[in-house]
């Protein structure tokens, strides 16, 4: 087996509210393998946000190690955690965080801005257009996000993450904004992306959601209360055929 | 680099008002400073052209910088130049191509029943021609009406239109001046408002030994004229010019000089100094005017800094360091002053001619106002875009993006 994409030992985060200490995870110790699907599932306040904040290096441990592709995140600086997220990672947000007024494709080219060597404008471009095309955009690539759906929303954040190619695509609350119908098309998207090798983790507290991963991690009180794989996984192209073969019912009777 | 600047240019299109009023601040600060600038280069050039039309090379030494009993005289008022020292001069000083006492006195002149007062220089007959002052009709006093005291005299354009009216050839007239009668051998033509802005047309010349004899009664002299061969012998000029006078007036090591000698370039930055201080003023309003347009600027992009969290927080996300956020907001700045600048630059442009016109101020738009403004406003929004841009640069990107 190669060598992880993320090793948490005994990771812990505590954070100062006023004089209040928070102790937001207190002590974890996970790995995640290349090419997993894994779900984080937990009610507020459970810790997965900060473990999502964590694992996206957008935060440091306070103790306890980290390992993202074998590098140790804690002794990182600001820059250099910049670097690897621009790299490594690719970010999906539940309220989609797109740039507005502007469209999809520069919306798509936003990372490749500030990697270092710089890309010239006109790869980007082709680059932004390809990732568009796998999230199945090709033709919405010079909409604005208030041109588009929310589901199209998403699958632009979607190309986003993926457009630099990286070690780790990580979703928060992907589906939350979403209807049952999109949120599982965009689920069929991970299901996709993951068929081709791309390690995929999200955050989530929908159940029937985190079924359509192959991993899920409960967490409660800031630590892992269970870890399990998923038995009956659902796949996203069955159940859009089930979805229509019920509507179809429904419209016949 | 251009991404960064394309991107800055979108951001102040999205706002086009709340640009253009940020920028208001700007535009009014540089064009004052264009059309203030505009207005000392306008007056010193001005300036510049009248003494010039005093003649070239000239140097004036004055009499009577005199301590007596520890008060000092002010220059010309204590007459201790001598005609012995105006014969040194003409003998010894070298690279001097004219010089000329200067016997100054007002006196009534009357022509059959005008009457006037006016202004009667007794000069030397190399006069005119270091002044290039020509007549228009009639012939210069001679060498020897000036060993003579002879009762002639030269009259300005404005005192012979007063005493014989207009078109009438004055030459070979006698007028009397403080009574004594002159015979007028030549018209001068006329010259124009001078450096005081006084009418330098409103004169008589006339031998420097008449004017004493007949006129003023003095033995002494309060000035000479000198000019010199060539713009390079001024400094040699007034050197020796000191020194023969030194030694003439046996003045020992050490001892202030009992007479000054001063160049044109001495007179043109005397009255400069004036326009100086106007510039200063301008320069102080305008520079107040261009700091409250910087904190206007620093204000919007402080609002702005704060409107744009989230997304400040998605680019930090997707993995823009903090410089590159620094970069972005401070480009932005410098955009909103450079374009307030170049804005300000054309209006200055615009407002300095009409203030020529309606206020008959002299002005001139000098390159170097111009690159000064431009530079000036490039640094207005570095200064002033920096530190709105390093609160973006700093924020946390978690914050950042949790921001509503």
């Amino acid at each position: 087996m190669s060598a992880p994409v993320i090793q948490l030992e005994d990771f812990r985060k505590t954070y100062t509210s006023g004089e209040v200490e928070v102790h937001a995870v207190q002590g974890v110790t996970l790995a995640i393998q290349p090419g997993e699907f894994v779900a984080i599932m937990g009610a507020s306040g459970s810790g997965k946000s900060t473990m999502m904040n964590t694992l996206g290096c957008l935060d440091r441990p306070s103790s306890g190690r980290f390992l993202f592709d074998g590098v140790n995140v804690g002794e990182l600086n600001r820059d250099e955690l910049a670097d690897l997220r621009n790299r490594k990672i690719g970010f999906v947000f539940q309220g989609f965080n797109l740039l507005s007024r502007t469209t999809a494709l520069e919306n798509v080219e936003l990372p490749m801005l500030y990697c270092r060597p710089g890309i010239r404008g006109s790869v980007q471009r082709d680059l932004a257009e390809k990732a568009l095309a796998l999230v199945g955009l090709a033709d919405r690539a010079e909409h604005t996000p208030s041109q588009l759906s929310g589901g199209q929303q998403q699958r632009v954040a979607i190309a986003r993450a993926l457009v630099n190619q990286p070690k780790l695509l990580l979703a928060d609350e992907p589906t939350g904004n979403l209807d049952s119908r999109t949120s599982i098309e965009i689920m069929g998207i991970f299901q996709q992306l993951n068929a081709q090798g791309i390690t995929v983790v999200m955050v989530t507290h929908e159940l029937d959601i985190s079924r359509y991963c192959r991993r899920v991690v409960v967490m409660r009180d800031g630590l892992v209360r269970s870890d399990e794989p998923v038995k009956d996984r659902l796949l996203a192209t069955e159940e859009l055929a089930t979805l229509d073969a019920e509507q179809k019912a429904v419209q016949l009777a | 680099m251009f991404a960064v600047f394309k991107i800055a240019m979108r951001a102040l299109r999205r706002n086009i008002l709340r640009s253009f009023l940020t920028m208001l601040g700007i535009i009014v600060g540089i064009s004052a400073v264009i059309v203030g600038v505009s207005m000392g280069t306008g007056a010193k050039a001005e300036v510049d052209k009248r003494i010039a039309s005093m003649g070239q090379n000239l140097l004036t030494v004055m009499s009577g910088n005199m301590s007596r009993g520890g008060v000092r005289g002010g220059f010309g008022m204590q007459p201790n130049l001598t005609l012995a020292d105006y014969e040194a001069i003409r003998k010894e000083i070298s690279g001097i191509t004219a010089v000329s006492p200067e016997v100054r006195t007002q006196g009534q002149v009357a022509a059959g029943n005008q009457n006037t007062s006016v202004q009667v220089l007794g000069v030397s007959a190399e006069y005119l021609a270091a002044r290039s002052w020509n007549l228009s009709s009639g012939d210069n006093f001679s060498e020897t009406d000036v060993r003579n005291a002879n009762k002639v005299c030269l009259i300005g354009a404005t005192t012979a239109k007063t005493l014989f009216g207009e078109n009438v050839d004055p030459v070979s007239q006698v007028i009397r001046i403080k009574g004594a009668p002159f015979t007028i051998v030549g018209s001068l033509e006329a010259k124009g408002s001078g450096s005081f802005g006084q009418d330098q047309d409103d004169i008589i010349l006339m031998p420097y030994t008449s004017a004493m004899k007949r006129l003023s009664g003095d033995t002494r002299l309060r000035s000479f004229f000198v000019q010199a061969a060539t713009p390079q012998d001024i400094a040699d000029v007034q050197a020796q010019l000191t020194d023969l006078l030194r030694q003439r007036h046996q003045i020992t090591e050490g001892k202030d000089d009992d007479f000054m000698v001063r160049t044109q370039q001495e007179t043109s930055d005397f009255f400069n100094a004036n326009n100086r201080i106007m510039t200063i003023l301008i320069g102080f309003f305008a520079g107040i005017s261009l700091v409250v347009g910087g904190i206007g600027i620093m204000n919007i992009m402080l609002v702005s800094v704060t409107e744009r969290t989230r997304e400040i927080g998605i680019r930090l996300a997707v993995g823009a360091r903090g410089r590159d956020v620094l970069l972005q907001f401070l480009t932005e700045a410098v955009l909103l002053s450079v374009l307030g600048g170049v804005l300000g630059i054309a209006t200055g442009y615009w407002l300095a001619p009409l203030l020529t016109k309606f206020a008959e101020f002299p002005t001139l738009i000098s390159n170097t106002s111009v690159a000064l403004a431009f530079t000036v406003s490039a640094i207005i929004g570095i200064v002033f875009g920096f530190f709105p841009a390093l609160k973006a640069a700093r924020l946390d990107p978690i914050d950042a993006l949790r921001y509503e």
